[in-house]
């Protein structure tokens, strides 16, 4: 079977040749020269680019109108309308400037084919038309840094005006996300690579009184208008935990402490509603590539009220409870069941 | 022992071990377009299960083996094939390939030398490109499979082969062919540069050399400067893979065990390899910029416009190049204040840029323009540099980043923007000067077939990626099943791998022509298209030395086309000047 393939293949190549040979041989024959460029080839050429261009302006805005409608949907984030804003501007900007050159190259590709008899045009360079075209897109340049810059100051220094913001820390491992929360203290306990084992997947350390509170989930709740100000770390490889509803990334380095502050104005019904999509939820993606199953590292996230977030905090399980008379290995049995996955 | 006499060669010194630069241009060449067949099967195998998401394709089967159980490539081995597939055409396409191939044709016979400066390197830098790519071969077949990590093979994912099987052998391979490649990249481009500055013809001074090359000296430039922190990059990671070091691993907690690594730091790496990696990007742009500065102003019949801008904006976009590479890393969590510097040296590069495009634009204004196969390849090349060259103003700006960063939308940026731009720019270029490379003609007609497919294809594949990124769908991803927000794309993805399949086929196209051609093709004549510079004064045949006589003497720029008073529409360079003639570019 294999020996057939390669020899139609052999043969396809053979065809192939013999093709181009006795075309190029009829063309001979005609007296037409395939190798040069004709008039005709000229007029075409030219037609077909301002057609092309014609046909590639109708592209863009068709899919514009057809694709615009899958975009992300508005942000669901104090900060986010300020980046979406910030898009906008820089869109249409480029937009303008990529639709007006594609025309004016179409349009001189058409106008100006091969003539016989014509000669074009000696022109060197013009100084003053040099300096135009050099200074426009200087100023409206730096107009875009300084808006973006703005933008770009507001939304990463947050986290430092914002007091009595929610702790929340989020860990990346191979390929799961998992979160913490503070628990009552509002701190978040020490925690070390070192400390990891089948049932304390984030290497909390346990001499650490900070630590004996916290709370380790699969799920990521927030509550609805409440800043948050989140860190990153992670167990193995970098990962990048993305957010695209909250306009929100960041990576996770193993080492490192990275953080985010921002704060989400929508709730996950809110969200459903809106987009009539009863199945709708907030997701954190992996956007680092990080193993094979890379494409599967998500977490869910949940926006909601104080009182269901309370709720829900509630039902999970604490690190270690020195409240309680419970031993401290069997509490650590119990966090056990948020399991080390891997796939 | 004087260059020009004409000795006798074995087959041996002739084409393979050959220190004649026009024979290393072909080899850099013919190895390229192989390297580049088996980069761009990889894209199609991958985008078909990118289209076709879990369906069984038995050819993949039959090409991948145990990679591709029942015909659905293993999600491991995908990422296998989209490194692969990025590494083989960033460095051996793209960089070797692409200033390989022009720089050794060009330099000498455009310059007006007899041959590179030293011969001997220039061969040994075509001979450290062949093991380079010679070990990425070998290494997709090595146990574990290539190397996974992405083209930018960062650590720990490329360090630690408890990530992912192909961190092992296959990334020890990788890593010593990346510093085979930059031992052939600096000794070709201290070649380049050495050779641009000594071996200019009387008369060539530097304001009268013609863009090609002026793109060629900034690229070797860049190259030499940057080249060197990549080899450091690379060589630190294999002491950190291989030697137990700890320059970017710290605090990991893998397969079971905590590493002993202690201390490292994963972003020090990514300084490094950006500090190539940006440069990179213009290493791989100019060369094809500069080509179609020439294919332009020969086939519009006119100078092309503004030469002396053309110049300051080449070394301006060459200067800045050295200072933007943070903006791969807005999101590491480094200081924003950082990152702020970084966005608006970035940003700033689109004005040199924009001058780029504007004195295309006007080169062509009221031309005689010969549509060519080349020349549309090179208007092709200025249309794809306009589209991706725009949005590099969104993924510039730090606080757009934050939701584009490492999107579909970084996918189709840089895809159009330096892969297919610079591609395109090569294709001018192979067109271009294939009667000067291999004394025949290539067919036209193909040729036009060639380029339109070729360039409905491309914007087919990585315009809708734009909207795929402002979406959110993070790229490296083997399939988008896990996020119910992606399936709107679903028929949008098999378009896509549609047009990738088309147009894969049409560069067999191309290939035909071009192995055809080399053998059978019309016998070409010195200046097929009444050029001006000096390559088209040597003749068809190849000489050592490259003129049989004496070096023409330069008198003029090699933009006069066009020019009022004369009999015909070009004045090659060796032209001496009127009286009272004024050179053009002054």
């Amino acid at each position: 079977m294999d020996t057939l393939i390669y020899f139609v293949v052999f043969l396809g190549l053979i065809a192939a040749w013999q093709i181009i040979r006795s075309y190029e041989l009829s063309e001979e024959l005609r007296g037409n020269d395939r190798e040069e460029v004709t008039e005709r080839d000229n007029r075409l050429n030219s037609v077909l680019i301002f057609v092309g261009m014609i046909g590639f302006m109708g592209m863009f805005f068709y899919e514009l109108a057809t694709y615009g409608k899958y975009l992300l949907p508005e942000a669901s984030s104090e900060h986010g309308p300020q980046i979406d804003q910030l898009f906008n501007v820089t869109f249409i900007l480029i937009s303008i400037v990529f639709v007006l050159c594609h025309l004016v190259l179409g349009w001189f590709a058409f106008k100006y084919f091969r003539k016989k008899g014509y000669q074009a045009t000696y022109y060197t360079h013009n100084n003053r038309l040099e300096i135009i075209w050099t200074a426009i897109p200087t100023v409206v340049l730096f107009c875009l840094i300084g808006y973006g810059l703005t933008v770009w100051n507001d939304v990463m220094y947050a986290q430092e005006e914002q007091e009595g913001a929610q702790r929340i820390e989020v860990y990346g491992k191979q390929f799961q996300w998992l979160a913490r929360y503070p628990g009552n203290d509002e701190t978040l306990g020490a925690a070390s690579y070192k400390f990891i084992n089948g049932t304390n997947a984030m290497g909390l350390d346990t001499n650490d009184v900070n630590a004996n509170d916290d709370i380790i989930t699969s799920e990521l709740h927030m509550v609805v208008d409440k800043p948050v100000h989140m860190t990153f770390r992670s167990q193995d490889i970098i990962h990048s935990a993305y957010m695209p509803h909250f306009r929100v990334q960041m990576n996770c380095v193993p080492g490192m402490v990275t953080q985010f502050g921002f704060t989400p104005n929508k709730t996950t019904q809110q969200m459903r509603e809106e987009m009539n999509n009863e199945n709708f939820d907030y997701v954190v993606i992996c956007n680092k590539i990080c193993g094979a199953a890379h494409y599967t590292m998500k977490m869910i996230v949940k926006v909601e009220s104080q009182e269901e977030y309370d709720e829900w905090l509630g039902q999970q399980p604490v690190f270690y409870a020195d409240d309680t008379n419970t031993s401290k290995d069997e509490l650590i049995v119990q966090k056990g069941t948020i399991e080390n996955s891997s796939l | 022992m004087g260059h020009n006499e004409h000795h006798k060669e074995s087959f041996i010194t002739k084409y393979i071990f050959s220190q004649d630069h026009k024979m290393i241009s072909k080899q850099f060449l013919v190895t390229a377009i192989f390297m580049a067949v088996i980069a761009m099967m990889m894209s199609v195998f991958f985008r078909l299960q990118l289209g076709f998401d879990g369906e069984s394709f038995p050819i993949l089967e039959k090409v991948f083996g145990k990679w591709a159980p029942d015909g659905v490539l293993d999600p491991g081995f995908y990422l296998a094939l989209v490194t692969m597939h990025g590494t083989i055409l960033v460095f051996s396409v793209l960089t070797g390939g692409l200033s390989g191939t022009f720089a050794n044709l060009l330099i000498p016979l455009q310059c007006g030398a007899r041959d590179m400066a030293s011969g001997f390197l220039n061969m040994l830098s075509y001979w450290f490109f062949l093991i380079f790519n010679i070990f990425m071969i070998v290494s997709i077949f090595v146990e574990g499979g290539p190397a996974s990590a992405g083209w930018t093979v960062y650590p720990p994912l490329s360090a630690l082969p408890q990530a992912i099987p192909g961190s092992g052998t296959g990334m020890t391979l990788w890593l010593v062919g990346m510093a085979m490649f930059v031992v052939s990249a600096l000794l070709a481009g201290l070649n380049y540069i050495v050779t641009i500055i000594n071996l200019r013809t009387k008369g060539m001074s530097m304001s009268r050399l013609p863009l090609s090359i002026w793109a060629l000296f900034l690229t070797a430039i860049l190259g030499v400067l940057s080249f060197p922190v990549l080899l450091s990059a690379a060589l630190l990671l294999i002491m950190d893979r291989s030697f137990g070091t700890s320059f970017y691993l710290s605090d990991i907690h893998i397969g079971g065990e905590a590493l002993l690594h202690s201390g490292g730091s994963p972003v020090l790496y990514q300084h490094l390899f950006w500090f190539l990696g940006h440069p990179e990007v213009y290493i791989i742009l100019l060369p094809a910029l500069g080509i179609i500065s020439e294919v332009i102003a020969c086939n519009a019949r006119k100078p092309i416009f503004g030469y002396k801008a053309m110049i300051g904006s080449m070394v301006m976009i060459g200067f800045l190049s050295f200072i933007v590479w943070g903006h791969h890393m807005f999101m590491t969590g480094m200081n924003p204040f950082l990152g702020s510097v970084f966005v608006a040296t970035t940003l700033v590069v689109a004005v040199p840029s924009a001058v780029k495009v504007f004195n295309y634009l006007t080169t062509l204004w009221k031309g005689n323009i010969r549509f060519s196969p080349a020349m549309l390849f090179a208007i092709g090349t200025v249309s794809l540099f306009i589209t991706g060259g725009v949005t590099g103003i969104i993924l510039g700006d730090s606080a757009l980043d934050i939701n584009i960063h490492d999107t579909y939308f970084v996918v189709a940026h840089f895809h159009i923007v330096m892969g297919a731009s610079a591609i395109f720019g090569m294709f001018a270029g192979v067109y271009h000067w294939f009667p000067k490379m291999y004394g025949r003609m290539m067919n036209n007609k193909l040729g036009y077939i060639h380029f339109w497919v070729t360039i409905i294809c491309v914007y087919g594949v990585f315009f809708p990626m734009h909207f795929q990124g402002l979406a959110g769908v993070p790229r490296r991803y083997y399939s988008n099943s896990f996020f119910e927000m992606f399936d709107v794309f679903t028929e949008m993805n098999v378009w896509i791998t549609v047009f990738a399949t088309i147009s894969s086929f049409v560069q067999f196209l191309f290939i035909c022509n071009f192995f055809y051609s080399i053998f059978r093709g019309k016998k070409a004549t010195e200046n097929p298209w009444e050029a001006n510079s000096l390559e088209w004064t040597t003749p068809v045949e190849h000489i050592h030395g490259n003129w049989p006589g004496k070096i023409p003497e330069v008198h003029r720029w090699a933009y006069d086309y066009s020019k009022p008073g004369k009999e015909n529409d070009f004045v090659p360079q060796n032209v001496p000047l009127e009286e009272g003639e004024r050179d053009g570019g002054h």
